[in-house]
């Protein structure tokens, strides 16, 4: 090759790296927090078994990854929420389920391990502000929270605030791993994750009698559906992610059930 | 000729180069302004923004939290900041011996550099502990952010402040010492009055990087949207829930008005800031 044309041709491969067009193999996936462990997990399997491809992986939350896809910055969003029209502009998107992923609730050590799901709509609406009040310590609940793009969040109003909000005194984390660390290390602390396995330091609370059981996760009412979107009908790269990502066995060991 | 030419096209590069930064200026400005439009000239807008209620998802577009969050932390952590920095920049610019004082000017330069994430970092293991075991509670305050915020903008003040007093010419040192003054005396009397426009530059600036800050704040402040009962009180300020509600708002909703209302005021702010700098600057 002469070096003219081999110069070109570097030339063209750096502005088709640029633009991205030249890797159709290439696939960006954003959303959800809460799954990302898996996620990590999976795209490394992915890629092994199938060069070239490649995935990247981002958070910021269910709804960002929704506008995200949706305007045509991202190929795939994960997210525990249904698209609405607001998010998207309308614009029709594909999906695939990756698993039902437990919602748990988890207080600081010592207060106490069981509620109804009465007080635990109070507590969270800050209208028990008390572990006194349900048979707990004298002692300030300190309600931790997700932002209001969180799918997790909105799973929680939805199946066990009746719509409500939480209460504007919460503390706010931007992450699962964050919420889970400030209800550890926060006295009075009470939070929800979305997690498969029971997280340590943290008192993981029954409710209405109901505990999360890692060996019979269905007896547990309360989960997530972290699903995969992307603009309909997408490549066969996509399609081939989302197949992949929804079907993989050690899907359990990262909690999706 | 061909000197001139090349003159000539360096003069025009440097204008074009000037003017797209003024243009991408005013742009951002512009785009901040129009996307906060809809808010500001919605019926009793000003009411309304500055309510103490945020619930974006409820028609709730009250940034009086997040403003008064600003403004606490930013205080709260120059007044703890500025007497340590004033204390590092005396030192290493008088009373350090005169070998070591370039080392310590480069210390100082090296320590502005460091991210904020590695403050936030420190203070979500170091800070909120301490805050919370002192006075209770979760220890996610503002307190914990202001004192962060200190720490994070002690070297920056320490630098610019040495700086300032560096500039002041020698001989008035000498003058002073000379007539007879105490070095307490020319410090008190002569060094800090002289410098005194540029150590008031330096704190407008420090004021600048305090509003602005929003990784290290976030990582410890709680970002709870209430209006804060007290400095040990979790909090927002703008920036932060500038941070934590943009990925929820695509442009064009009312949201993302509200979003742009908060990103306005904090450049209203900075302009605020600018002029009262240029003003000390013209003194100088």
């Amino acid at each position: 090759m002469k070096p003219g044309i081999g110069l070109m041709w570097l030339v063209a491969r750096g502005a088709a790296l640029l633009l991205g067009s030249a890797i159709p193999a290439h696939v960006s996936i954003m959303g959800s927090t809460s799954v990302l462990p898996y996620l990590r997990a999976a795209s490394a399997a992915f890629t092994e078994a199938h060069f070239p491809y490649r995935l990247t992986l981002g958070g910021g939350g269910s709804i960002a990854g929704l506008v995200e896809v949706s305007r045509g910055r991202v190929d795939m969003a994960v997210s525990d929420i249904p698209p609405t029209a607001d998010w998207t502009h309308g614009v029709p998107l594909c999906h695939q389920p990756l698993g039902r992923q437990p919602i748990l609730f988890i207080a600081h050590p010592g207060l106490v391990t069981d509620l109804s799901r009465g007080q635990l709509k109070n507590l969270l609406r800050g209208r028990i502000d008390n572990w006194s009040a349900v048979g707990g310590p004298k002692m300030p609940v300190t309600v931790v929270s997700r932002p209001l793009a969180s799918g997790s969040l909105r799973v929680v109003e939805t199946q066990v605030l009746d719509g409500h909000r939480v209460t504007p005194k919460a503390i706010v984390m931007l992450s699962n791993g964050a919420v889970m660390a400030a209800v550890r290390e926060s006295p009075g602390g009470l939070g929800f994750v979305e997690s498969g396995r029971a997280p340590t330091g943290v008192t993981v609370l029954g409710i209405d009698h109901r505990r999360f059981d890692v060996s019979r996760p269905e007896g547990w009412p309360y989960y997530a559906v972290p699903t995969l979107y992307w603009r309909c009908p997408g490549n066969d790269s996509i399609r081939t992610v989302a197949h992949y990502l929804a079907s993989q066995p050690f899907r359990r060991e990262f909690g999706l059930y | 000729m061909r000197e001139r030419w090349r003159e000539m096209m360096m003069t025009r590069l440097t204008w074009a180069l000037s003017g797209a930064f003024v243009i991408m200026g005013l742009g951002l400005m512009a785009s901040v302004l129009v996307g906060s439009w809809p808010i500001l000239m919605a019926p009793h807008s000003l009411g309304r923004l500055l309510s103490p209620l945020w619930d974006p998802l409820q028609g709730q577009w009250g940034i009086l939290p997040f403003i008064v969050g600003s403004s606490v932390v930013t205080l709260l952590a120059l007044c703890l900041a500025v007497p340590f920095a004033l204390a590092s920049a005396i030192s290493v610019s008088r009373m350090l011996p005169p070998v070591v004082r370039p080392h310590a000017t480069r210390v100082l330069a090296a320590l502005t550099a460091i991210p904020s994430v590695v403050f936030g970092w420190w203070g979500l293991q170091m800070v909120v502990p301490v805050v919370r075991n002192l006075g209770g509670g979760s220890g996610f305050s503002l307190l914990a952010a202001a004192i962060v915020l200190a720490v994070m903008l002690w070297p920056t003040l320490s630098f610019l402040f040495a700086e300032a007093l560096q500039s002041v010419s020698p001989s008035y040192v000498d003058a002073s010492l000379a007539l007879g003054a105490t070095p307490d005396q020319t410090l008190v009397r002569i060094l800090i009055p002289c410098a005194m426009p540029q150590l008031i530059n330096a704190f407008l600036v420090a004021v600048a990087r305090g509003l602005g800050e929003t990784m290290a704040v976030q990582m410890v402040i709680g970002g709870q949207v209430a209006m804060p009962q007290g400095l040990l009180s979790p909090g927002a300020t703008l920036t932060t829930q500038l941070l934590t509600d943009a990925a929820l708002y695509p442009p064009g909703t009312r949201g993302h008005a509200a979003l742009d209302v908060m990103a306005l005021a904090l450049v209203a702010a900075m302009a605020i800031l600018v002029r009262i700098s240029a003003r000390w600057r013209v003194g100088t």
